[in-house]
């Protein structure tokens, strides 16, 4: 007999359960409130109720169905400026450095490759509006895409939870860059209007993208293996600039999965060693694709445009 | 965007669940009060561009529990001003949040917290309940409690901006 | 490290101040801004204050105008913890010189997250 939202302690520790089988692992229960709504319409998308769907999961905890739960919780896992000491090399180190090197383009491209709900290609987007003025006028691009579709409208849609601001955002970029609808928060059009969202699956042929100055890979490939993160590793290094940059999350690397990435000095950030060899002009270059339309933000493109790639099975 | 039941609900599911981990569902009105139960109601008023009082309302062995989660201590260890304390930062913590759904700016009081059984509540000056929510915690029933103070004068459009 | 824990809420100060010893601080608790600056007195070695904004006596503000007009605590991090949640009172705390600021409800991950921003991971972290 429950109303509206409201899911049960018991129905959260079954979901939970599940995802913790699929994957290894372990949720706290505090995430059940913020991942009810997900949940809810993985539920409502088969005309069941949360206690139906929990109950549905425990009956075949490596179903369709359980997939899609462990998905939808795994998502929830990201947060504002997660690991700060990485924004901090981003905003000291890296970032200055690509803005020298790019002063005569005055074009910047950066890719937040596994965005969940968003909050990492916000906070890209907030360090620049916070912290680097000078890019006023620039071509400033912040592709941000993931395998989940239910997780990009979140994204696209911006409205935040307190909670969610809560956790990682300094408060004084709240204030200043964010807007309040009663208990939501969402970041003001200068920040939005920075980031594009589109679905693109990581272990598939990518679609053409401009040529990325700076990619955000962070804890994607944790869910896979060492064959599936050398193919994610080598086809992100196909759409990078030569003297880009790759970040990764705190837990993974590229060492001894992808000789074409050099450690820099600064921990979690890698080099482009060898110049991408796949995609024509590439390499040295530094122009972006000739033939690039879907993502390329190109003149004409559309900035929205969601790529023609087919819906593979959720890969986590 | 304004208060309704549902935002009340989510604003008492956040603070149950964020700081006692504790589930709470929606449930119909409880039973009537026998009159016998000790009851505690912690209360906290609003003022400023909306005026008011939000309060929440609870049996003793509810709060109990609560108060063990916070403390983290058993629930038989608990003393009686550790409930009375923390049912009134629970209460600052929803009306708080409910705040956000009223006409601000406005600021909160602290909380009061009344304790025992089969009393009255006066809310000071004339007032006019505008929502009311009951909910249930492992079982047992958890009401939410809104009031408007309706001012003898009431300010003029005009004044307000004024004021603000 | 020790960090001071001002609350007028004893469950409120038992819960924070958990979480701080969790992280390895040396944990401090106040009642109120006026009792707050008296245990600063003492412990001159604090590195963070997590201070509530509606106290009896001396208010978080007040505490942290106090605490911001004197040199010797410069080295001292604020961390507003309020139920307050209106972006004009949040702008007001960090102008009169808080650090941080946590919107009630909160989880430990909230708390361990902003010290995080503010470069105090935690002693044992
Ligand atoms: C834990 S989140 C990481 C979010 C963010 N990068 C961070 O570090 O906070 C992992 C994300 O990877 C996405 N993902 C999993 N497999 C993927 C794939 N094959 N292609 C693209 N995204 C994928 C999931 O949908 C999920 O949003």
């Amino acid at each position: 007999m429950k109303q509206g939202g409201g899911m049960s302690a018991a129905d959260g520790a079954a979901f939970r359960e599940v995802a913790r089988e699929l994957t290894g692992i372990a949720l706290s229960p505090e995430k059940d409130y913020f991942v009810e709504g997900r949940l809810e319409a993985v539920a409502r998308a088969r005309g069941l109720s949360l206690g139906e769907l929990a109950q549905a999961v425990r009956s075949a905890p490596r179903g369709a169905l359980a997939q899609e739960v462990a998905e939808a919780l795994l998502i929830a896992e990201t947060s504002f400026f997660r690991d700060p000491g990485l924004f901090e090399v981003l905003r000291l180190q890296v970032l200055p450095e690509l803005i020298a090197a790019r002063r005569a383009e005055r074009r910047l491209a950066l890719w937040s490759a596994a965005c969940a709900t968003g909050q990492e290609p916000y906070s890209l987007a907030l360090l620049l509006v916070e912290h680097f003025p000078e890019l006023e006028g620039w071509d400033v691009d912040i592709l941000a895409t993931d395998l989940s579709q239910q997780a990009l409208d979140y994204a696209a849609s911006a409205v935040y939870t307190q909670h969610e601001v809560n956790r990682g955002l300094p408060a004084r970029l709240l204030v200043r860059h964010f807007e309040r609808e009663a208990m939501t928060w969402r970041p003001r059009s200068a920040v939005r209007r920075l980031v594009r969202f589109a679905r693109v699956d990581l272990l598939r042929p990518l679609p053409p993208l401009p040529r990325m100055d700076l990619v955000l890979l962070r804890n994607m490939l944790i869910y896979h293996d060492v064959e599936t993160k050398r193919g994610v590793l080598a086809s992100v290094r196909g759409r990078m600039r030569s003297d880009g940059r790759l970040v990764l999350g705190s837990a993974e690397t590229t060492l001894y999965l992808d000789a074409g990435f050099e450690p820099s000095p600064e921990l979690g950030v890698y080099r482009v060693k060898d110049a991408p060899s796949e995609a024509p002009g590439g390499g040295a270059g530094g122009r972006p694709d000739a033939g690039a339309e879907a993502l390329d933000r190109g003149p004409s493109a559309p900035r929205e445009g969601v790529p023609a790639v087919d819906r593979g099975a959720p890969c986590i | 965007m304004h208060l309704t039941d549902d935002n009340i609900f989510r604003v008492t599911e956040s603070v149950w669940t964020l700081i006692l981990g504790l589930e709470l569902q929606r449930s119909g009105p409880p039973e009537p009060d026998r009159g016998t139960e000790r009851t505690l109601l912690g209360s906290v008023q609003i003022a400023g561009a909306w005026e008011g009082a939000g309060q929440v309302q609870c049996p003793a062995s509810l709060a109990r529990r609560a108060a063990a989660t916070m403390f983290g201590v058993a629930p038989e260890a608990v003393e009686r001003d550790q409930i009375q304390d923390a049912l009134g930062e629970l209460a600052n913590m929803i009306v708080g949040n409910l705040k956000a759904f009223l006409p601000q700016p406005s600021r909160l009081s602290l909380p009061t917290v009344v304790d025992g059984v089969g009393y009255t509540v006066r809310i000071p000056g004339s007032s006019r309940e505008v929502a009311r929510v009951t909910m249930r915690s492992g079982g047992e029933p958890l009401v939410v409690v809104v009031h408007t103070r309706s001012t003898p004068h009431r300010a003029t459009p005009l004044e307000r901006a004024a004021r603000s | 490290m020790d960090a001071l824990v001002i609350d007028d809420s004893r469950a409120m100060r038992t819960i924070l101040g958990g979480m701080l010893t969790d992280l390895g601080f040396r944990v401090v608790q106040a009642t109120d801004g006026r009792d707050a600056l008296a245990r600063l007195a003492e412990t001159p070695a604090a590195r963070l204050a997590l201070v509530d904004w509606n106290m009896p006596e001396m208010d978080g503000l007040a505490f942290i105008r106090a605490v911001r007009a004197d040199r010797a605590y410069e080295g001292l991090k604020l961390v507003v913890v309020s139920t307050e949640t209106e972006q004009a009172q949040m702008a007001t705390a960090l102008e009169a010189g808080a650090d941080e600021y946590v919107m009630k409800p909160f989880t430990r991950a909230v708390i361990a997250e902003k010290l995080g921003l503010l470069g105090l991971a935690g002693p044992s972290a």
